[in-house]
């Protein structure tokens, strides 16, 4: 046990020691701030019109420049996982640290262990700080305290970001694992996140409207056409994310299920409870949290196996 | 040899890594406190005996004990009391010299407040004291292999293993690692296994070899006696090619003093002694007016055993 | 042009005073002489020349700003020996002054023409009009206009004059603004603000029960320290303390707020932009926040970073 705790403060010392944690820091720390800044801006021009759950809008909220901090947040995480996880396992064994390590009296998996608690602790530094501070400029310009619900909303949140970038980071640990390159893990990891960011929408769409049509479509059509664009998306950890962190911080969001109503219009809808809330996106949340878990998993398994080389 | 005295015992000990046999069979036991030279051409098996002592992976069949233990079951054990240095060490360039062996020494289980005073102990034994803020890239390829060695200390080991120590060092400083690895056999008793292809170094510091080629142990003494074993008993092999050979020129020369052997091949003789006995031949051999076309002699045993071993490839 | 233009009026009425002015003094030379002679020749009275006027509204009212428009009839008779009359002819010309108070600028006028100078038939009635044009605002009360018609022949001193009086009635007006004259103001919520406000009397007269109301978002709370003022000297100003007290949880940003004073006769109202600022302790708790999260970050830094 102790090992893990050595790997892993030596770990988390190694990231916040690093150029890669200050930059990737300042980069979400300007953003953050920044649509906090744009955030509030619009909350103070339309103070009286808002609801009750004015204290989630600092997240939620965003401008014309500026995207809301969620979204730069949907951004980051895959990022920081990434950064945090690619070369975990192949850069010990190319600096020929890890036989030397493994001669230790310690559990091989000490090392992997140890490797993914500090890349995760790191990354809910940031995060959680990033979310705090931004609370914290909240209560001081609004002047308003959040809700007893809306800080467990805000907690949730974190704890979906720590385990959204858990799955990125277990994922990229996996490809340090299997692959010698470090270039060559970064490269795969990074790959699929753009797959998964950019391509999967466009080819989501094309099978939507190859298969449903749009032109000339009646409502049922549309329906179909949304339906499949979705569950296509729905391959992605990023839209699970997505919806999960959108139900949750905007209360009176539902998942969209595209009824007749829905394409006519959206009508106006009470905030819903936090248990309801997480009852729409229950489904998201535990297919992130086992992605994540699997990731590693799959790593942990595939490392405590591999065979050490001497050279 | 009773199994006390020995500190690492192989039983029938093979690795196969995809169906390619890399340790073969191989049965040794090297005792406490000595230096053993593991000797054998790149691709021998060398390191994969070693990673099999240190249970960093396991063996196909047969076992392997280090100090009591066995090293694929008791692996924790094991690494306890055995420093390993692997054929290419490496330190986290990133860190000083004395960060890496506080970090070797917090995965060591020793206490905190010892870590320093044991920090500054080993580094004196290699004789880092003044890098010991340096950052490890800093430093030469010697001062790494050093840093090595005062990384494997560190846990004060009872044996070490240490794969290819003179590798790519210059021959003062491969020198200097080869007398502390025998300092530190004397001061602390440690047992040491020495993995290598250069013969003439180990020759210096190993009273004992082993020859490992394709796997196979097929050698295994001092240095002297694997010699001698090689050349049929005897020290100096004396090669002969002559005009003609006779039965009874063979007699006379069985009869010269420290002879032990001759072989006869065709018209060629090979004389297996105890000493440089070529002017007793050449004077024979005119006396028993024989022409003799070439004569050489062949006294370095560890030489010839690289050309029967490790040009094979 | 334009300046011409503009004081065009002006130049009118004074060119006609001069002129009145010096066709009247020979006139009334003639009239001394012609007293000297009537006196010698005693003869019965024939049928004397005269002009009448009249007018059904010689006293009206008009609202502040607007123009007074007198409408009257004059009429001339000629009698039986209209005085140097030519043979044959069948009119006279009168020359038309008005006297008016300053302040104001009155004409006669026929038709859209002004009429310095009129020529009247015999016999008939000729329907004109006197425009008074208040040029400042008029004190409420009565004013005196006097229209002369001279005879334009020379000698001659007949004259007639009518009078009119225009009514100013009095003028109501009541302003609401703030104190400092600025319309936006910032307040902390949770507690009550106080800010003051003005209302002056600008009307012309004292004004009696002017009622003070404001128009606040949601949930705050708006109290004036007097909701009702009895009564107010024209000129006055008074100084109304008003207390608005936003509610606890007000998001802090820009939020309108609308007062209003009334009277009977008049009211105004206007915006008051307000700024709610955080109450100092959420300040000091978010600014607190967020020192512990850059501190803990410091020190996490300090205590793991290797710099
Ligand atoms: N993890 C592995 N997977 C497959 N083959 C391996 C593995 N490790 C070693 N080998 C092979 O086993 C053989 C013996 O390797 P080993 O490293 O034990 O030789 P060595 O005697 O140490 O040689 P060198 O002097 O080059 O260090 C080599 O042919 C090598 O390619
Ligand atoms: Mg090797």
């Amino acid at each position: 046990m102790r090992s893990i705790l050595t790997v892993y403060r030596k770990e988390l010392t190694d990231h916040f020691s690093s150029n890669k944690f200050l930059v990737l820091l300042a980069l979400i720390y300007i953003a953050g701030l920044s649509s906090t800044y744009v955030a509030l801006q619009n909350i103070r021009e339309s103070a009286s019109g808002l609801g009750k759950y004015v204290f989630l809008y600092l997240f939620t909220t965003g401008g014309d420049v500026l995207p809301s901090f969620i979204t730069f947040i949907s951004f980051f995480i895959p990022i920081i996982g990434i950064i945090f996880g690619f070369d975990a396992i192949n850069s010990e064994k190319n600096s020929g640290n890890l036989s030397r390590l493994l001669s230790q009296p310690i559990y091989r998996d000490s090392v992997i262990n140890g490797k993914f608690l500090a890349g995760i602790t790191t990354l809910s530094i940031i995060i959680a700080s990033i979310v705090f501070i931004i609370s914290g400029i909240g209560l001081f310009s609004i002047g308003v305290p959040p809700t007893s619900e809306e800080i467990l909303r805000i907690f949730f949140f974190i704890f979906i970001c720590i385990f959204y970038g858990g799955f990125w980071m277990g994922l990229s640990i996996l490809f340090s694992v299997i692959m010698e390159k470090t270039a060559a893990s970064i490269l795969t990891a990074i790959a699929i996140w753009i797959f998964l960011m950019f391509f999967l929408p466009i080819i989501a769409n094309a099978i939507a409207n190859g298969i449903a049509p749009l032109e000339n479509a009646s409502v049922a059509d549309q329906i179909r056409n949304f339906n499949i664009g979705q569950g296509i998306l729905r391959i992605s950890p990023s839209t699970l994310f997505a919806e999960s962190i959108a139900i949750l911080l905007v209360p009176t969001a539902r998942l969209f299920q595209p009824t007749l109503l829905n394409i006519v219009q959206t009508p106006p809808q009470n905030p819903l409870s936090l248990g309801q809330s997480l009852i729409q996106v229950w489904p998201q949340l535990v297919v992130i949290v086992a992605l994540a878990i699997i990731c590693f998993a799959i790593s942990y398994i595939i490392f405590m196996r591999q065979e050490i080389r001497s050279t | 040899m009773s199994e006390d005295n020995n500190i690492i015992i192989a039983k029938d000990l093979s690795k196969k890594y995809n169906e390619h046999l890399v340790v073969d069979n191989l049965n040794l036991a090297i005792k406490k406190g000595e230096i053993f030279g593991l000797l054998g051409p790149n691709g021998a098996g060398k390191s994969t005996f070693i990673l099999m002592a240190m249970g960093l992976t396991e063996p196909s069949s047969g076992s392997i004990n280090v100090a009591g233990f066995n090293s694929t079951r008791q692996p924790l054990e094991v690494k306890r009391i055995t420093g390993y240095l692997p054929e290419k060490v490496g330190f986290y360039e990133d860190m000083s010299a004395k960060g890496n062996l506080t970090y070797t020494a917090e995965l060591n289980n020793i206490p905190y407040r010892e870590i320093p005073k044991k920090v500054d102990e080993v580094l004196e034994i290699v004789t880092l004291t003044k890098n010991k803020n340096q950052l490890v890239k800093t430093l030469s390829k010697g001062m790494k292999q050093r840093l090595g060695i005062a990384d494997v200390l560190i846990k004060d080991p009872r044996l070490v293993f240490f794969d290819e120590p003179t590798e790519g060092l210059d021959l003062k400083v491969a020198n200097q690692i080869l007398q502390t690895i025998l300092d530190l056999n004397k001061q602390k008793n440690i047992t040491f296994l020495l993995s290598s292809h250069q013969l003439n170094l180990m020759q210096k510091v190993c009273p004992r070899v082993g020859i490992l080629s394709r796997g196979k142990l097929i050698g295994e003494g001092t240095v002297e006696n694997l010699g001698r074993n090689l050349f049929g008993g005897g020290k100096y092999r004396i090669e002969l090619e002559l005009e003609k050979v006779t039965d009874g020129l063979i007699e006379k020369l069985k009869k010269l003093d420290k002879v032990v052997n001759i072989n006869k091949v065709d018209n060629q003789l090979q004389v297996i002694c105890d000493k440089d006995i070529r002017q007793d031949i050449s004077r024979l051999i005119a006396a028993e007016d024989i022409l003799m076309t070439r004569m050489d002699m062949k006294q370095d045993a560890l030489e010839e055993i690289y050309l029967k071993y490790f040009k094979e490839e | 042009m334009e300046i011409i233009k503009r004081k065009l009026p002006v130049f009118f009425i004074i060119l006609s005073l001069t002129l009145s002015i010096i066709l009247m003094v020979p006139a009334a030379l003639f009239a001394q002489e012609e007293e000297t002679t009537e006196e010698e020749i005693v003869e019965p009275e024939p049928e004397p020349e005269e002009l009448i006027f009249d007018t059904k509204l010689p006293k009206i009212q008009a609202k502040e700003g607007e123009t007074f428009s007198f409408n009257f009839d004059v009429a001339y008779k000629p009698g039986d020996e209209p005085f140097g009359i030519e043979e044959g002819k069948s009119e006279k010309t009168f020359d038309i002054t008005v006297d008016y108070p300053t302040g104001w600028i009155a004409a006669v006028a026929s038709g859209s023409t002004e009429a310095p100078a009129i020529n009247l038939k015999f016999n008939s009635t000729e329907s004109l009009r006197l425009v008074a044009i208040p040029l400042i605002t008029q004190q409420p009360g009565e004013y005196d206009f006097k229209v002369t018609f001279n005879s334009a022949v020379e000698g001659d001193t007949l004259e007639g004059s009518i009078e009119f009086t225009a009514v100013a009635p009095p003028t109501y007006e009541i302003n609401l603004t703030t104190k400092t004259g600025m319309l936006s103001t910032e307040l902390t919520s949770g507690k009550d603000n106080h800010y003051k406000l003005i209302v002056t009397n600008n009307s012309s007269t004292s004004v009696e029960n002017i009622s003070l109301s404001s128009t606040e978002p949601e949930g705050w709370q708006v109290s004036f320290d007097k909701d009702k003022i009895e009564s107010m000297e024209a000129d006055e100003k008074i100084e109304i303390d008003v207390t608005i007290n936003p509610p606890e949880k007000t998001i802090a940003g820009d939020y309108m707020l609308t007062f209003g004073a009334s009277s009977e006769n008049s009211n105004d109202s206007f915006d008051l932009r307000v700024t709610v600022e955080t109450p100092t302790i959420w300040g000091i708790v978010g600014i607190g926040i967020i020192v512990v999260v850059i501190i803990g970050v410091a020190v996490i830094f300090a205590r793991l970073g290797r710099r």
